[in-house]
């Protein structure tokens, strides 16, 4: 749990000192480390370090920002963000019900219905996960991504997207997966989309319909 | 003959009519005329004592100075360079100083002003422009920049409203609270 010191602003600040517990209310601002938190609500519990935002949240984090109706931080590093909670990190934005962001592991988790936006791409499945720090994203169920720019359409159960420059755009799709690229249709177990080149590698039982142009 | 006595009747006119003159002008002492009655205010001043409140037998406050007045009629006090000493109803005592000070007689407020420093026995310490201790409601009211430090705690505002053991506190106003470091 992070030690650092954190700094509570607002219009009326309440502080319970023998439970720990201060509430604020009208323009809050939590600052921890290089995290700020922004809402017109908060309650801070500096035993238990939990936090609860809510009322047009905003959390900076270097160059990620997660917007939220209502955000609860554990131990000033895991946070869980409801109400139409969007995380965005450099080209990446992550939506969904809820996301579970850690801090310290630059990692977000997104449940329930999840999407991934990047700069050339849409990935949706069930569950998302994003390793921020890898450039990485590992979907699983209904996996389906589109790609308006390369033309592309495909699903599979589950998926692994690299988002680095040096990739690619590398994305390992598996179990029924099937492509879709300008008319032509590929289908097998395992297929890996380098969506930079349009170049789509094919891995067991496959089978490639070519649509004439 | 004749001549002399003319002369002599008129330095009687004339004296007559200087002590006539003289008395119009400077009328006889008269009783001072009646000052309106709030201007009337009879004070005792005391150098270097001390006043304490006290309810079934324990103290509330006491209050040191270096000049006390007291209004007679009102009982207000007013104080300078005060030290006063709170009592909390947890046992502990808060020491107040302030140049400047006064006491309600109705209310029992202590209403101090200037540059008021307290320091608590738990250690917590509160500064403010201005504050007003609240012997009905047992709470201390501060307002212009207060600091209030508890412990690795930093409450900062315009305005602050206490219990009188320091722990249940309310910041309005620019309120910030640093907790675990010190504010940027």
């Amino acid at each position: 749990a992070s030690n650092k010191p954190v700094e509570l602003a607002a219009d009326t600040i309440e502080y319970d000192s023998v439970k720990g517990v201060m509430t604020a209310q009208g323009n809050v601002r939590m600052v921890q480390e290089n995290a700020v938190m922004t809402g017109t609500n908060a309650e801070y519990n500096s035993k238990t370090k939990e936090a609860y935002v809510y009322g047009g949240v905003k959390v900076v984090q270097e160059d990620a920002t997660l917007l939220a109706e209502e955000v609860r931080s554990y131990d000033n590093n895991h946070i869980i963000a409801i109400g139409n909670p969007i995380l965005t990190k450099g080209s990446s934005r992550l939506d969904g019900p809820q996301i579970d962001y850690y801090s310290d592991k630059q990692y977000a988790i997104v449940n329930g219905w999840a999407r991934l936006q990047t700069e050339d791409s849409i990935l949706t499945a069930n569950q998302i996960e994003s390793f921020f720090s890898e450039d990485r994203a590992v979907a699983q169920g209904n996996v389906h991504i589109v790609s308006d720019v390369r033309k592309l359409d495909a699903v599979s159960d589950h998926a692994i997207y690299y988002g680095s420059k040096e990739q690619q755009g590398k994305t390992i799709l598996t179990g029924n997966a099937r492509a879709v690229q300008e008319g032509n249709v590929l289908t097998g177990n395992t297929l890996t989309l380098f969506m930079d080149n349009k170049v789509i590698d094919v891995q067991g039982r496959s089978k490639l319909v070519i649509t004439p142009q | 003959m004749k001549k002399k006595a003319g002369m002599i009747l008129a330095c009687i006119i004339i004296a007559a009519s200087g002590l006539y003159y003289f008395l119009k002008d400077e009328p006889l002492a008269q009783t001072p005329p009646e000052q309106p009655k709030d201007q009337q205010t009879s004070k005792l001043a005391y150098v270097g004592n001390s006043i304490v409140e006290q309810k079934d037998g324990k103290p509330l406050w006491e209050l040191k100075a270096e000049f006390i007045e007291i209004d007679v009629d009102t009982k207000n006090v007013q104080l300078k360079n005060l030290v006063g000493t709170f009592y909390q109803e947890k046992g502990g005592k808060i020491e107040i100083t302030a140049p400047e000070a006064f006491m309600d007689s109705k209310t029992k407020d202590i209403t101090m002003s200037v540059k008021v420093q307290a320091t608590a026995s738990d250690g917590t310490t509160f500064t403010a422009n201005e504050a007003r201790w609240s012997s009905t409601e047992q709470k201390v009211y501060g307002s212009g920049n207060v600091i209030l430090t508890k412990d690795d705690t930093v409450l900062t505002g315009d305005k602050i409203e206490s219990d009188s053991n320091m722990e249940k506190i309310k910041v309005f106003g620019n309120a910030k609270v640093v907790k675990g470091g010190v504010a940027r």
